[in-house]
């Protein structure tokens, strides 16, 4: 049985085609989400990718903040859930999940089959998400990929404020002080690393910890938030897909469960 | 036939409550008093929520509560134009209480076009209580300065432990209450008639008495009204809770949840299937979002904190009981360990399976509360519980996306939990 996951987010589309709930096909991924066209482009990607078409597929979850205007969803499953069961997926010892999406910064404390037990979110403003990172990266001139490498082994200098628009300021004068752009760069990640490390102590952190989302790909940030929570922090090279692996197991979880005929 | 009337007829409106109908009558019959004992020449008074209402009531002075006027513009999604003239030409913090700043961008804008529906005539005097928190503190001084008049202040001392208060606070508490009659009485030129504060102390026991019987029909499961609803009563109990009207009230209301439980039906229109512990003040603006998405969920809020804040049990004629009533009652004036106590006790005698939070931008202390005692609560209890970030009054700290996400994830927990049979 072929299941689809799809990930729709705040800055990017992601899909994963199962099969059987144990083989992944195909991953595909977008950088544009909600109300672009994205979606529709990134599952075309994941298809053709997988070699199937959209008849072969039996059922599809859709995930993230776009996931009820997915029309071809079979089912609508939160998020957490889909991060849950990917983390689970991608390393079964996994108890402490983190996710830092563009929009939200999200701690799971999952139980030994991936379901979430508790969570915590970020409140509604943008510090410590993806698009903070984002901001800032704009304001030092480089892209997001660029940024990660830009703060590896630097001092960081101390950036105290978390809000977006406020850092922002403070980045720019710090930039005409002639600190080093490395340095700002890992003052930034420090400022992340805390806010998200404060989410997580104030659920507590069970080992292991994984970290998911865009921004587990910022090595220099993935390091600095285990010192914070003293744990070692895995991270998986299929990072971003979390959620929509999460989605195509649930999607083959809940068919099977529902006794549904395959294509 | 033209194509107007060949369209489909309205579904008619919800029948209103008749309960409701009295409380809507009994605001309105309050602020044409307010009005009436200005054109008489009386004082009248503006108060904080949880202010000893029992000594202006035997006095017979009007008072009025600026914080329930503000939920009430909010509700009605009209606090836009307020918060606006508050951030904007008066310049005050988007940090403050969105009910402060709707209130200060009243006193500025309620004489002016286009602001006639906002009825609620301007005090003479301000009664103040620090029970609640201390941005009312900061707020009444601030108006008393600007508009010239003299606040009444009953200092109700945070209480790091309320078990224990000792005699000198007691006497402290119990010795402001009699300074406020004898000041009030100054102030009003009327005499406070013992007689008639005796009554209006019974009255409000006999108002709290069943507003917790109301309260306590939503321990039927599943509960014959949605906790919202309830919301909706409070402003009864705080604007009234020593008039004979609110008894009325409270009795229809009383009679109308237990109908609905002989019925078999609820105000809750779905199928209660978690029953919730609502931590927190509602989130006036999104009210109907809160409910849609919950209902989805099979959720139904059945118990709050919040609610309780009113319900101040004492002695009539017992002077120093109704001060401790005072100092004791609300959440936001209670230490950390009591307010978890008091939450994990209703989570367990009402039956609940999960707890939201409403990270609540304006009110700190309640947002203090939620943030150091809900691990208390969890310990205790073992629900699952979510957090959601909003504002009582400030429609624009709300995120409608963020607030399904968290309900959704809540939900999947508690199926996984039915489905390994750990549902307490
Ligand atoms: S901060 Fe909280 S307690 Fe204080 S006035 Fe505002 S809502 Fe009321």
């Amino acid at each position: 049985m072929l299941t689809l996951g799809i990930d729709i987010g705040s800055a990017t589309s992601k899909v994963a085609v199962m099969r059987g709930g144990t083989v992944v096909l195909a991953t595909a991924l977008r950088r544009a989400g909600i109300g672009s066209d994205g979606p529709g482009a990134v599952l075309r990607d994941a298809l053709r990718l997988a070699g199937c078409q959209m008849e072969d597929i039996a059922a599809v979850a859709a995930t993230g903040y776009g996931r009820n205007m997915m029309e071809e969803a079979d089912y609508r499953i939160s998020e957490l859930s889909c991060h849950g069961r990917g983390a689970h997926f991608l390393a079964p010892e996994t108890r402490t999940l983190i996710d830092v999406g563009g929009q939200d910064a999200k701690v799971i404390r999952l139980d030994g089959r991936g379901r979430i037990m508790e969570f915590m979110m970020n409140d509604k403003c943008a510090a410590g998400t993806g698009r903070f990172l984002e901001v800032m990266a704009q304001v030092l001139g480089c892209g997001i990929q660029e940024f990660s490498g830009l703060a590896e082994g630097q001092e960081a200098a101390p950036i105290s404020s978390t809000c977006a628009v406020f850092a922002e300021t403070e980045v720019i004068s710090r930039l005409a002080a002639g600190t080093p752009r490395g340095s700002i760069a890992a003052g930034i990640n420090l400022s992340i690393a805390k806010r998200v490390g404060g989410l997580a102590m104030r659920m507590g952190v069970v080992p292991a910890v994984m970290m998911s989302g865009g921004v587990a790909q910022n090595a220099s940030l993935v390091d600095m938030l285990g010192r914070e929570l003293g744990a070692d922090i895995l991270v998986a090279k299929e990072c971003q897909f979390c959620g929509a692996l999460g989605a195509a197991l649930l999607a083959w979880e809940k068919t099977r469960a529902s006794g549904r005929k395959e294509p | 036939m033209n194509a107007t009337s060949e369209q489909k007829a309205p579904r008619p409106a919800p029948e209103i409550p008749l309960s409701k109908q009295m409380a809507n009558q009994q605001s309105a019959d309050l602020i044409r008093a307010a009005k009436q004992a200005k054109a008489r020449g009386e004082k009248i008074a503006w108060a904080s929520a949880v202010f000893p209402q029992e000594i202006p009531e035997a006095l017979g002075m009007v008072v009025l509560y600026p914080e329930s006027f503000s939920a009430g513009v909010a509700a009605r999604k009209k606090a836009g134009p307020f918060l606006e003239e508050a951030e904007g030409t008066l310049g005050y913090s988007q940090d403050i209480c969105s009910y402060i700043r709707i209130n200060f961008a009243f006193g500025a804008l309620h004489d002016k076009e286009g602001f006639e529906e906002f009825e609620f005539p301007m005090p003479d005097c301000l009664l103040l209580c620090n029970n609640s928190c201390g941005q009312v503190m900061k707020w009444f001084e601030n108006l008393s300065e600007q508009l010239d008049i003299p606040i009444f202040f009953f200092d109700a001392v945070y209480n790091y432990d309320e078990d224990g208060i000792p005699d000198y606070r007691m006497r402290y508490l119990t010795d402001q209450l009699k300074q406020l009659m004898i000041d009030l009485e100054a102030f009003t030129g009327k005499k406070l008639d013992q007689e008639r504060f005796l009554d209006v102390q019974k009255r409000s026991q006999i108002n709290r008495e069943l507003f917790q019987q109301v309260v306590e029909k939503s321990l039927y499961k599943p509960s014959p009204a949605t906790g919202f609803d309830l919301y909706n009563y409070i402003s009864v109990m705080i604007t009234c809770r020593g008039k004979s009207s609110t008894t009325q009230i409270m009795t229809q209301l009383r009679d109308e949840m237990e109908a609905r439980h002989q019925a078999g039906t609820s105000s809750f229109r779905g199928e209660e299937r978690h029953r919730t512990y609502w931590s927190g003040i509602a989130c006036w603006p999104y009210l109907s979002h809160n409910m849609r998405t919950m209902k989805r969920s099979g959720m139904n809020i059945v118990a709050s904190g919040y609610v309780r804040s009113w319900m101040l049990e004492y002695e009539p004629g017992d002077l120093a009981s109704m001060a401790r009533a005072y100092a004791v009652s609300v959440a936001a004036n209670i230490s950390v360990p009591e307010y978890a106590q008091r939450s994990a006790d209703m989570i367990r005698e009402y039956g609940c399976d999960n707890m939201i939070c409403h990270n609540n931008r304006s009110c700190k202390i309640s947002a203090y509360n939620l943030d150091c005692g809900r691990h208390l609560i969890l310990e205790q209890t073992g629900v699952p519980c979510v957090s959601f970030d909003g504002d009582q009054s400030d429609y624009r700290v709300y995120s409608e996306a963020q607030f399904e996400t968290r309900i959704q994830g809540l939900e999947e927990i508690l199926e996984g939990k039915e489905e390994s049979g750990h549902v307490e």
